[in-house]
């Protein structure tokens, strides 16, 4: 019986060490080392991440986080206020920087809500900054990447109001585009799809500030801000010094930051909106308006806004556009939406022909009669074609950037022809002609 | 000559010990069993010119009733010619109708069980057996509404602490003869009248032998609540569920038994245990039978869904502040970390320290008097509510899963006690490891509950293993006309072994 | 004896299987063709490969396959029993190895790896004391989780599931065998229904190809939700249903992945209880005289210790050691010991 006695109490004795160690363990692990416990106000909410190249080849990253304005727990944020503050640093590696902006700010970045990346004018290779985002604990394969035509530090420093911030804004600027053709799809994991299967060929959407309150939408075949891209802006190197920050403007925002604050004006920067003194917080200040070519990883040519809406009509994208088409003197607006596509490769004269057949559905804004319509119609699918033949001049014939998928209708289709694509895309792509032909229906 | 040593009647030996045939004897015994206690009522009388004695306890037998009922026809009862004692407990027991219920004792131990249960017991000198007349008249309470599983639409009468009266209630639900009650007296001093309730042709009888022999092997010396006869019922798998339900409804009572089940009742209690009982039927009322079958449906769901968000909200929510905070809408966090901006402490910390005060408001509330009860809620709702967030010691949102979880707690109270300590439990857990310790801890509890399995039933079913026929009266509520076509009986799960072929 | 359903199997030797499909297929190091190619191969062997043990059911319906060994023979039984459970060591330590490699990448700043290969470890340990029907009902509730999580992600990623992300290629022989190899190599359910077919009610035989069926829709599903949806971007993903989470968004729920995260906690320590019970039953089989909880004990010491020390030094996988000594269990224990032991006489059958 007391050997009995004995054996039972050996036994909770070991399940009460096993479980006074594992809590120990825990309650160790939670409080210290890398495995503290962060709450929610000890992390950088980032919202958007920017990189920028410096002329001697270092990367500039700058966050654009949450700036918490509550005046009470039960007021959390202050809709009348801009609510984003942003912070730079420059740094040899993306990690680096950005654990410069978290040594600075005292708390670790969260990245799992990060909406947005995007490149500066001046990054030359987007590989370091697609393989920091694969490879980083956090980033969804949902955040958005594009360029933009100035510095991504200028876009994600300006405010905007109705307590959102300018993330937030691209964000829905981008899926609404998307949805009319005007951007291409820019979600992280299309971009590293078009990317593995193209040898480094994909489409990044450019973001444009809106300056004097005017939008220039650049309509000119050959944009002479082709060049520009890649190269480090000489005026963006003076806006930066090595401890650069910018706080938001609307009175103190995050009390850890309050203490690092730097003038705006400490560097030289003059660009407008750029330091974060721009005490006047805009309603709509961004715009998109074409698209760079990547091609193997580098920035290439820029295709403009109309054949965007041209490649998207071809690659099926568009759930509805409006479409311009002149009846007589009288413009009229034309709704058209992607109804559905057909593709057919053939061989002809050792040409690769593919026949793109879009079906699109048109809708009117004003009641016609039937002969009308149809000349209406008419004129939109000459517009269209028109925008699908920009669109195929600038990416295949001019830039021979595998930019409508043909990588994947080689595939689909011709495997030989794929394989030989593989070793050799580009002696491929220039023996492809695409022709577009519309079905409408009204 | 040896001298017979008599070992004298006490309080230890009284249970087997004989009648003696001398009423002054008796008398002397009962007296001395009993401690001279000032309830026991001893009236001496003569029947036919025989010493007889009446005896009874103060407040347990109706004065009335023994006056018209015992006294009276005893007084005039007259045999012409010479009566024995044997003429005279002729009468008591066959010639009279003194009472419905006439028991003859001839122990001690008898006459004490008796006594204590109401009856009046009558001695005569010279004969070694007494008779013993039901004339019950202590006070009772009257049968009302159950408080804790309220109802609008079906019967309004609970059980109440009397054990005859809570089988009247379920012999008028269910009139067949097959409905058995076997009683048994548990506790070795207190001796607590228990029946065992069942309906023959449906419940098993492995599991009537099974529930017989676990109330026997009871070695307590009181049994005052159906608590001390639980743990005996539930067998010997230590589960944090308990897979014996209890019920103060005598619908819902008569229900179970339709479906099988035993049941247990416990005098001095006003509720009723059924065993084997499911998980499942935690969430399943009588007012559920009542009401049509998509509403039923709803409300249903409406209670699983409460049941997650009582345990397991809060624990989620600190989890994901704390661990993945990826996991929330952008609006959401940007809130969440705008109002924990200005708190001290960190979000574990506060629902750790909100849960804790709402238990003890909810513990407080229970035990305070009706008058000063209401106070309980207006001091919580000010303190909690209104100061804490103003002060910014807690965080809004945070308030506000601790308030809807702790009104999802009360849609269920079957399971409040594994409730509150579950949601505390998840709340650590989640504090410390995230999803990962919440699933741990969620995993636990899984494996506790399937291993759990009584009187051959699984606890789990028909959840898993998965019965079919059974599920539609978990994910749904059939109509009648289904439910009357198909009767699913607990032997029926899958898994239920059937005990004792 | 008889105390789980044909369900219960069914769903149990799934378990068993899907931790690694729903954790690495479609592998990034091999092109998806030659996968699955390779993996219905391997299936369709797998399918002919239990013919033994169904037909040594049928024998010996009330026998485990180490009752039958020891009653033939007793050393080489007591053999055969420690082979099995060496084996059911293994299957756990490359469990733990790799669960703890899972939560080293995904969420690598949230807990120690050691802390949460306890963790699991001693839950298991927990779940196999209960037995097997508490093992039973958690794989039934843990399978309509999985089933659950599924079919949410599913209807997340809906309509970002396009044809044109699909690339195929010409399938190579050397991938296609390397994948049966591998395939075969993970058919750990070979090891489970030998020992655990006399606690089936009925139609143990039907519940293991049940599970093949069922292993192979949710694999090939796997496979295809993850080309529609990531394309090429499998090359590169090292989890990638995983990603699918971080990819998949709802209007609760911002991103699934850390909500799919219960579900391959449950299924892991569902498989690792598993194996540790049949562990036990082998060596209690053995070893008469002993206690068989003790052999639990043992169990989850040594496969415990063994993953400890390979996830402390970042030893995630053992490299060939892991699929050769693992294979060969597999194939001697699960297909040649039943077809010896199929020939000859029987006990009298149960009717199905």
């Amino acid at each position: 019986m007391k050997m009995k006695q004995n054996k039972i109490s050996f036994k909770k004795l070991l399940v009460m060490t096993v479980c006074v160690f594992f809590i120990l363990s825990l309650c160790s692990c939670n409080s210290t080392g890398k495995y503290q416990k962060r709450d929610i106000d000890q992390r950088i909410i980032v919202h958007a991440l920017g990189v920028d190249m410096t002329s001697d080849g270092k990367f500039e990253v700058t966050l654009q986080m949450l700036a918490q304005q509550g005046s009470g727990s039960n007021t959390p944020i202050d809709p009348s206020k801009p609510n984003s503050a942003s912070v730079s640093q420059i740094a040899d590696t993306i990690p680096a920087a950005i654990e410069q902006c978290e040594t600075d700010l005292g708390k670790k970045a969260f990245l799992g809500h990060s909406e947005l990346i995007l490149l500066g004018k001046s990054v030359k290779d987007i590989t370091p900054i697609l393989d920091y985002a694969i490879n980083a604990q956090g980033i969804s394969l949902g955040t958005f990447v594009a360029y933009t035509d100035i510095t991504a530090k200028e876009i994600l420093n300006i405010k905007i109001t109705s307590g959102t911030y300018s993330a937030e804004v691209l964000k829905e600027i981008f899926e609404e585009s998307k949805k009319n053709g005007t951007s291409t799809e820019c979600e992280l994991i299309r971009h590293i799809d078009n990317i593995e299967n193209t040898n480094g060929t994909t489409v990044m959407p450019i973001i444009k500030k809106i300056k004097d309150n005017k939008k220039s939408y650049d309509d000119k075949e050959s944009s002479s801000a082709d060049e520009s891209f890649g190269e480090s802006k000489s005026d963006s190197s003076k806006t930066k010094s090595e401890n650069e920050k910018v706080e938001s403007g609307s009175g103190g925002g995050s009390g850890s930051d309050s203490s690092s604050k730097s003038e705006s004006g400490s560097g030289g920067g003059e660009e407008s909106g750029s330091g974060g003194g721009s005490e006047e917080a805009e309603v709509t200040a961004f715009y998109i308006d074409g698209a760079v070519i990547i091609k193997n990883n580098k920035p290439g040519g820029v295709m403009t806004r109309d054949e965007i809406i041209g490649l998207s009509f071809i690659n099926n994208g568009i759930a509805e556009q409006t479409v311009d088409a002149k009846l007589g003197n009288t413009n009229t607006a034309v709704n058209a939406s992607s109804v559905n596509k057909k593709t057919d490769i053939s061989i002809k004269d050792n040409r690769i022909v593919v026949d793109i057949n879009l079906i699109l559905s048109y809708d009117f804004y004003k009641t016609y009669s039937d002969k009308e319509n149809k000349a209406a119609a008419k004129k939109a699918d000459e517009h269209i074609e028109l925008l699908c033949k920009k669109a195929i001049d600038k990416a295949l014939k001019k830039e021979t950037a595998d930019v409508f998928e043909i990588h994947s209708l080689l595939n689909h289709n011709d495997y030989v022809i794929y394989e030989e694509y593989k070793k050799n895309p580009e002696e491929i792509l220039k023996r492809v002609d695409i022709n577009v032909n519309l079905d409408s229906k009204i | 000559m040896e001298k017979k040593t008599e070992v004298k009647v006490n309080e230890n030996n009284y249970e087997t010990a004989l009648i003696s045939k001398s009423l002054k004897q008796t008398l002397l015994d009962l007296k001395i069993i009993s401690g001279k206690t000032m309830d026991l009522n001893i009236m001496e009388v003569e029947i036919s010119e025989h010493k007889c004695a009446v005896v009874s306890i103060e407040g347990m037998a109706s004065t009335s009733s023994m006056a018209d009922l015992v006294f009276r026809p005893l007084m005039e009862f007259d045999v012409k010619g010479y009566a024995t004692e044997d003429d005279v407990f002729k009468f008591l027991t066959k010639q009279s109708l003194l009472s419905a219920e006439r028991k003859i004792l001839t122990t001690y131990g008898e006459v004490f069980l008796t006594l204590f249960s109401g009856f009046a017991v009558v001695f005569i000198d010279g004969c070694d057996k007494c008779v013993a007349f039901g004339i019950q008249g202590f006070d009772k309470r009257s049968i009302e509404e159950p408080t804790s599983d309220g109802n609008l639409n079906g019967s309004h009468e609970g059980f109440i602490d009397t054990i005859r009266t809570n089988i009247s209630l379920v012999r008028r639900r269910l009139k067949t003869p097959k409905l058995r009650f076997d009683m048994q007296q548990i506790g070795s001093d207190s001796k607590t009248d228990v029946c065992v309730a069942y309906i023959t042709d449906k419940a098993p009888q492995g599991v009537i032998d099974k529930v017989k022999e676990n109330l026997n092997k009871i070695d307590l010396d009181t049994i005052i609540t159906t608590g001390y006869v639980e743990p005996f019922l539930e067998g010997k798998h230590k589960s944090l569920f308990s897979n014996v339900l209890s019920t103060d409804r005598p619908d819902a009572f008569c229900a179970k038994l339709n479906e099988g089940r035993v049941g247990i009742m416990v005098d001095g209690v006003p509720l009723a245990l059924i065993c084997p009982s499911l998980f499942i039927e935690n969430f399943q009322t009588i007012d559920d039978y009542v009401n049509k079958p998509y509403y039923t449906t709803y409300i249903r769901w409406i209670k699983y869904i409460a049941f997650f968000l009582a345990i397991a909200l809060p624990g989620l929510c600190v989890a994901i502040a704390t661990n993945h905070p990826e996991i929330l809408t952008h609006k959401f966090l940007m809130n969440l970390a705008a109002s924990e901006e200005v708190t001290p402490y960190s979000f574990f910390f506060e629902a750790f320290i909100i849960t804790i005060m709402y238990e003890l408001m909810r513990e407080a509330g229970i035990r305070l008097p009706k008058a000063i009860g209401g106070a309980v809620s207006i001091v919580g709702a000010l303190i909690i509510g209104d100061a804490a967030v103003s002060s910014s010691l807690v965080s809004a949102p945070l308030l506000i899963i601790i308030g809807l979880t702790a009104t999802a707690s009360f849609v269920i109270p079957n399971l409040n006690p594994q409730t509150s300590v579950f949601r505390m439990l998840f709340i650590i857990a989640g504090g410390f490891g995230g999803l990962f310790g919440i699933t741990i801890c969620f995993a636990f509890l899984l494996v506790n509950i399937s291993a759990l399995e009584n009187y051959g039933v699984p606890y789990n079913a028909p959840i898993s293993p998965f019965t079919f026929r059974a599920m539609r009266d978990v994910l749904t509520r059939p109509s009648f006309l289904k439910l009357g076509r198909s009767k699913t009986v607990v032997e029926d799960l899958n898994g239920a072994k059937k005990l004792f072929d | 004896m008889r105390k789980i359903s044909f369900g219960q199997m069914m769903v149990i030797l799934f378990i068993s299987r899907i931790f690694y499909a729903m954790t690495f297929i479609p592998f990034f190091y091999n092109d998806v063709t030659s996968q699955v190619i390779g993996f219905s191969i391997a299936t369709a062997l797998e399918c002919l490969a239990v013919i033994p043990v169904i037909i040594l059911y049928k024998k010996y319906p009330d026998k485990n396959i180490c009752q039958v060994a020891y009653e033939k023979s007793k050393l080489l039984g007591i053999l055969i029993c420690v082979a099995f459970a060496f084996s059911a060591v293994l299957v756990v330590n490359r469990l733990f190895r790799y669960f703890g490699y899972f939560m080293y990448v995904t969420f690598p700043d949230f807990l120690p790896t050691w802390i949460i290969i306890s963790a699991i470890a001693l839950l298991a340990f927990y779940a196999a004391f209960q037995g097997i029907e508490a093992i039973s009902r958690t794989a039934g509730i843990t399978f309509g989780f999985f089933v659950l999580s599924f079919i949410i992600v599913i209807a997340a990623l809906w309509t970002k599931m396009s044809f044109t992300n699909v690339i195929y290629t010409y399938p190579k022989i050397n991938d296609i065998s390397h994948e049966v190899y591998y395939e075969m190599s993970r058919s750990s359910e070979l090891l489970l229904f030998p020992i655990l077919y006399p606690y089936v009610k009925e139609k143990a035989g039907k519940s293991l190809y049940g599970a093949i069926a069922l292993k192979l829709i949710f694999v090939y599903l796997i496979i295809s939700i993850c080309v529609l949806t990531l394309g090429s971007y499998l090359n590169i993903s090292k989890f990638p249903f995983f990603d699918l989470g971080t990819y998949a968004e709802t209007f609760i729920i911002e991103r699934l992945d850390a909500f799919l995260l219960p579900a391959w906690i449950l299924i892991a320590f569902v498989k690792a209880a598993l194996f540790m019970f049949i562990g036990k039953i082998a060596l209690s089989t053995g070893f008469k005289r002993v206690k068989s909880n003790v052999f639990l004990l043992i169990i989850l010491v040594a496969a415990l210790s063994a993953s400890l020390a390979a996830v402390l030094q970042a030893k995630w996988n053992y490299g060939i050691f892991d699929k050769a000594v693992l294979s060969i269990l597999i194939l001697v224990l699960g297909v040649v010991l039943p077809l010896v032991y199929c020939f000859g006489k029987g006990d009298e059958n149960e009717t199905e």
